[in-house]
């Protein structure tokens, strides 16, 4: 999928830095591009469906954090790849296998699906920030702008006191301008051009 | 300003072709380490999750001759947890290609649990394997019609091989 604007000149740009022998490693040590594998969908009743919630709203802040996975007790080495291994390890390994996500508090101002209020504050995490003097960067992944800019995010819950996340980078924040049509972020996203009386349609015509 | 880009734009990709060696194809990854030979480490998971990353190995070993292989005492490092976030994996290339390149690799086993059901252990060994093609340089969803492991859109159940067409782009870039 596509980046809507100049995204194939941004490419060759930042090809000729990856690959140039006088960017010194310094450099490249301030600045990490991370590259995510995430589940694709195919329409607007696919993305519509799976999400556990669907809110306009507006980013008041972020904070760059560090998002460290989670241990569990669960005891199949399979569902849990930390079983077996010793704990001292573990502890180790959860400060090394942080990613950087920037959190974001959304004020909802529409809830087109979901148990949300208007009104609300909720938190919406992604992929990348600046930690430690490091810049951790997604190339699919839109920062949420605290600039009073109105957006319509297709959600995932992870549970209670953890942030939200996009279903999918590109595929799940549209800009929202009034009235106005959604605009994607990217190209090909499937609810770009919708509104969000299609999208109520949708969600009414699912339950 | 136009000028400027319709000169730029050929100049950049001259000075690519002569920095990396291989065109600026839209395939071509410039995170991925420098040759088909190199190790990297497993970090904080059990055996059953090491086999996963080995299988990996093995898949594009057999079809690139490549030689990727574990080593303890590997800079590059691949692990697996359990991520409150919606993407299957990651791969993250750290230092500068050719001098000090090195990559970490994540994989997101709850995202993958809860969205695979009885297919999980193959959407396991997809997901490692396509994250494993990174360091081979191949990018994230080429632009071709033909299958690859390396599209987001793919099967995660039945994409489980380096394609016809993938194998064609490590060959072509190394």
């Amino acid at each position: 999928m596509r980046r809507k604007g100049g995204i194939a000149a941004g490419a060759i740009v930042f090809a000729v830095l990856s690959g140039c022998s006088a960017q010194s490693a310094t450099e490249a040590s301030k600045n990490v591009e991370y590259s995510f594998d995430y589940p694709v969908y195919d329409n607007a009743e696919q993305i519509i469906g799976t999400a556990d919630v669907i809110v306009r709203g507006t980013a008041l802040t972020s904070r760059a954090e560090w998002l460290y996975p989670e241990t569990s007790t669960e005891t199949d080495p399979e569902l849990n790849p930390q079983a077996g291994v010793p704990a001292d390890e573990i502890a180790q390994w959860r400060q090394d296998a942080a990613v950087a996500v920037t959190v974001s508090t959304l004020k909802v101002t529409e809830v087109l699906k979901g148990e949300v209020k208007v009104g609300e504050q909720i938190e919406v995490s992604q992929v990348g920030g600046t930690l430690d003097g490091v810049t951790y960067t997604d190339e699919d992944t839109t920062i949420l702008p605290s600039d009073g800019s109105e957006f319509v995010l297709l959600l995932a819950d992870h549970g209670d006191g953890k942030p939200f996340d996009l279903l999918n980078p590109e595929q799940a924040l549209y800009e929202a301008n009034g009235a106005e049509p959604l605009e994607a972020v990217a190209e090909d996203a499937p609810l770009d051009n919708e509104t969000t009386k299609d999208i109520k349609a949708e969600v009414a015509a699912q339950k | 300003m136009r000028l400027r880009r319709l000169l730029f734009v050929p100049l950049a990709v001259t000075g690519l072709i002569a920095a990396t060696g291989v065109p600026a194809q839209a395939t071509y990854y410039s995170g991925g380490m420098p040759s088909r030979t190199f190790n990297y480490k497993t970090h904080g998971i059990n055996s059953t999750w090491v086999e996963f990353y080995d299988t990996g190995n093995i898949r594009w070993n057999q079809r690139v001759s490549s030689h990727i292989g574990r080593s303890t005492s590997a800079a590059a490092d691949a692990t697996a947890g359990s991520y409150s976030q919606s993407w299957y994996g990651q791969y993250s290339p750290h230092g500068v290609r050719g001098i000090n390149r090195t990559f970490s690799i994540k994989v997101n086993s709850r995202t993958l649990q809860a969205a695979a059901g009885s297919n999980y252990t193959k959407w396991i060994t997809s997901t490692v394997t396509h994250e494993i093609g990174h360091s081979l340089s191949l990018a994230d969803n080429p632009n071709t019609t033909q299958a690859s492991l390396m599209k987001h859109s793919r099967n995660r159940t039945t994409s489980q091989l380096p394609t016809a067409y993938d194998i064609a782009e490590v060959e072509r870039i190394y």
